[in-house]
């Protein structure tokens, strides 16, 4: 069927003889007013998400400053010892000093492709490698671009250096953040995101909310974790 | 499970009765996601206020779809998404085989989508000689025993975990327990493997976002990030109704989705996805299809009554909360779509016989409307329905008549009366405890099930009159309490 006859067939059914081409008008948008004055302060934010990460079964840790924040991961990462471990490389490592902090620990800083995507076999190549790279992890460091406090989800802005596998191959994600970047509600978050994807520049392919570990019900209603995606979730809070 | 050479919900529903295992699963599930559902509704404050809003939004959407829709494709476009346009199953069908073939893709991993159950896709393709992989656990399961789901949101409700253990046993697991977490461990490594070979991920869509032409998913298992992430390509395929105008608008449908499918405040994860993924990243997929389906749909817009089913935003809610599908699960609808909405919506989407006794599988308790995050009346629809159905003279002689002398009857007092002294005398060999039983015979497909009482030996209109004497005198006597009264 054309797209023309699509259009067509949906304003005569909604008995219009072409579709419509101006914005209608609208009542309300988004979510009730009572909803969208609910704030907190950063104490009650970063407490909030604590609470509600830790009750998808997410482990958090709040830190005044960096040592303490490394003093946290090196403990953490020590427990798990894993094989291997994958960061976001980019601006993350700098920004919370993981290049000095981590050198016990073997740790992939993954970036993207250097060269302009093509469909050369090159780039399929070492998109391949790096993937199955990512897949042999047992542990990914991420950052994130925001959080909620309301849901306890992290929010991971897709972009060329914040590869998407590193949240969601290995079993383990470990994701670092700033108090700063924790909002009350979902919709504060939204309304950024509907800002960026409006730029045809620099709109992210992927925003991906994360709220606690991957999970199922499927098998006689028995929760079980860690299906596909990570088994365990731990934040780091630096405020 | 339920079978073809059964025809009917009323004969798929006998054989739903007799499987036990299948109620109780059906019911526990149930009874949880409703608690939940309170509770998680609860915190969310005026849960009433959302539903309200919720329903608006719907509303505005579905009533300028040319506008929204039309705007997403163009902006999906702007992304960079190619978009396709199908007006029934076997077209879209058609437009995803085409992509699989220039792909040339042997192996296709499938997130779970309603809309893909509905157009039959994974036979089609099998037949093609593709390999599709169901990676959602439940629908995985049901998979590997050639079954259809039988819930929108736990497809393998009806499965036991022992049953599990012997389909991922034959499926070449070793070594297997009936533990949850031995199983479920079994499916990830198994499907690893699927997500990093896949050429081509096929996934639904909770939601398209008209302002940015972003597809929206909300899982729980991570398989929707991983179908979305690895393959190269990613297909799409969509209801035409699945619109939301703007982000704004995501908060409310985030509030509302979660909390009415399982009762969790949000999902796991919710993905946003607009576009291919951007030059220089290394994963995500490089090439993303939406298949936008009509299949019946537009028939609904501009009704007075049935552009509401079009609002539904596919959580399930009504189907927890049916007292229906709680004895009879999933499979006996024999569609796609069980439950109060699925009753609602089969024949409604599908032309003809196939779904058209599905609006009487209900007790019209309008417990499906209570239920519905965006307040669609599903009980009215179902009457509606049905009226459609009788005025269609598709019911039977016996049951037209008997309606017809129902009229006749009730319209003057006289006939009734006569008719009510004859019935008393009639009922005398079928009436035990003041109930008619009868197990032969035309009543029998009321009483086979449910308490029909017998008539009472002095009809209430001749009662009345002692009745109101009563009254009167007690309210002479100025006493407000009616307690002592012999009040019928």
């Amino acid at each position: 069927m054309t797209e023309d006859e699509f259009f067509g067939n949906i304003a005569r059914r909604l008995h219009r003889n072409a579709p419509l081409s101006i914005a209608p008008a609208r009542d309300v948008v988004g979510a009730p007013d009572f909803w969208s004055m609910y704030d907190l302060t950063k104490e009650e934010r970063v407490q909030k998400f604590q609470v509600e990460l830790e009750k998808l079964g997410g482990l958090v840790s709040v830190h005044d400053d960096l040592p303490s924040l490394h003093t946290a991961l090196r403990e953490l990462l020590g427990s798990l010892s894993p094989q291997k471990v994958c960061a976001w490389g980019g601006d993350l490592p700098q920004e919370f000093g993981l290049d000095d902090a981590l050198t016990e620990f073997s740790v992939d800083y993954i970036v993207g492709d250097s060269q302009e995507q093509g469909t050369g076999e090159g780039d399929q190549e070492s998109r391949e490698a790096a993937l199955a790279m990512i897949a042999q992890a047992d542990v990914g460091i991420t950052g994130c671009d925001y959080a909620v406090a309301d849901t306890g989800s992290v929010v991971l802005v897709g972009d060329v250096n914040k590869v998407r596998s590193i949240s969601l191959l290995p079993s383990v994600h470990i994701v670092l953040l700033s108090a700063h970047q924790i909002k009350t509600r979902m919709g504060q978050v939204l309304s950024e995101v509907a800002i960026l994807q409006k730029d045809a520049v620099r709109h992210a392919a992927s925003v991906n909310f994360i709220s606690g570990p991957s999970r199922s019900s499927d098998i006689e209603n028995d929760l079980s974790i860690g299906v596909h995606g990570p088994a365990s979730v731990h934040a780091l809070i630096l405020l | 499970m339920a079978n073809e050479s059964e025809h009917g919900v009323l004969d798929r529903s006998r054989h739903a009765l007799q499987d036990d295992f299948l109620r109780a699963a059906v019911r526990f599930t149930t009874d949880r996601l409703k608690g939940r559902k309170h509770a998680a509704a609860e915190e969310l404050g005026d849960w009433e206020a959302w539903r309200e809003r919720g329903r608006q939004i719907r509303a505005h959407t579905i009533a300028h779809l040319d506008y929204y829709l039309r705007e997403f494709v163009q902006n999906a476009r702007n992304a960079g998404a190619h978009v396709h346009f199908a007006r029934d199953a076997a077209e879209a069908r058609e437009v995803i085989a085409q992509i699989v073939r220039t792909k040339d893709a042997k192996l296709v991993a499938k997130s779970k989508s309603m809309v893909s159950e509905e157009i039959h896709i994974n036979q089609h393709l099998e037949k093609q000689g593709v390999l599709v992989v169901e990676t959602d656990l439940g629908e995985f399961i049901i998979q590997l025993a050639h079954e259809a789901p039988s819930h929108i949101i736990i497809p393998a409700i009806h499965k036991t975990r022992g049953q599990i253990k012997d389909l991922f046993t034959a499926d070449g697991g070793q070594n297997l327990s009936t533990d949850t977490q031995n199983l479920t461990a079994y499916a990830r490594r198994r499907l690893r493997e699927t997500f990093m070979c896949a050429d081509i991920g096929i996934t639904g869509c909770n939601f398209g976002i008209a302002e940015s032409g972003s597809i929206v998913l909300f899982t729980n298992e991570g398989n929707g990030r991983m179908v979305t992430t690895l393959p190269k390509t990613h297909i799409v395929t969509m209801g035409m109704e699945r619109i939301i105008p703007s982000f704004a608008d995501l908060e409310v449908m985030a509030n509302l989705l979660p909390r009415s499918a399982t009762g969790q405040k949000l999902t796991t994860y919710m993905s946003v996805i607009t576009g291919p993924n951007r030059e220089r990243e290394l994963d995500g997929a490089q090439e993303l299809h939406i298949v936008i389906l009509d299949n019946g749909r537009s028939r609904q817009l501009g009704d007075e009554h049935f552009q509401e089913v079009l609002h539904c935003i596919r959580c399930g809610a009504c189907l927890n909360v049916c007292p229906v599908y709680r004895h009879i699960g999933g499979h006996a609808y024999g569609s796609v779509y069980p439950g109060p909405i699925g009753a609602v919506l089969s024949p409604l989407l599908n032309d003809g016989e196939k779904y058209a006794d599905l609006p009487y599988a209900s007790s019209l308790c309008g417990a499906c409307f209570e239920a519905c995050p965006v307040k669609i009346p599903l009980h009215d629809l179902l009457v509606l329905l049905r009226q459609r159905h009788v005025s269609a003279g598709k019911t039977k002689r016996i049951e037209r008549l008997a309606f017809r002398s129902f009229k006749a009857t009730f319209a003057h007092p006289w006939r009734y009366k006569a008719a009510m002294r004859v019935a008393r005398a009639a009922q005398k060999p079928l009436v035990r405890d003041g109930y008619i039983e009868s197990t032969f015979g035309p009543l029998m497909g009321w009483t086979d099930s449910r308490h029909a009482p017998a008539l009472a030996k002095q009809p209430f209109r001749e009662r009345f009159k002692e009745i109101r004497q009563n009254v009167d005198a007690v309210d002479n006597a100025g006493d407000d309490d009616f307690e002592g009264s012999d009040r019928p």
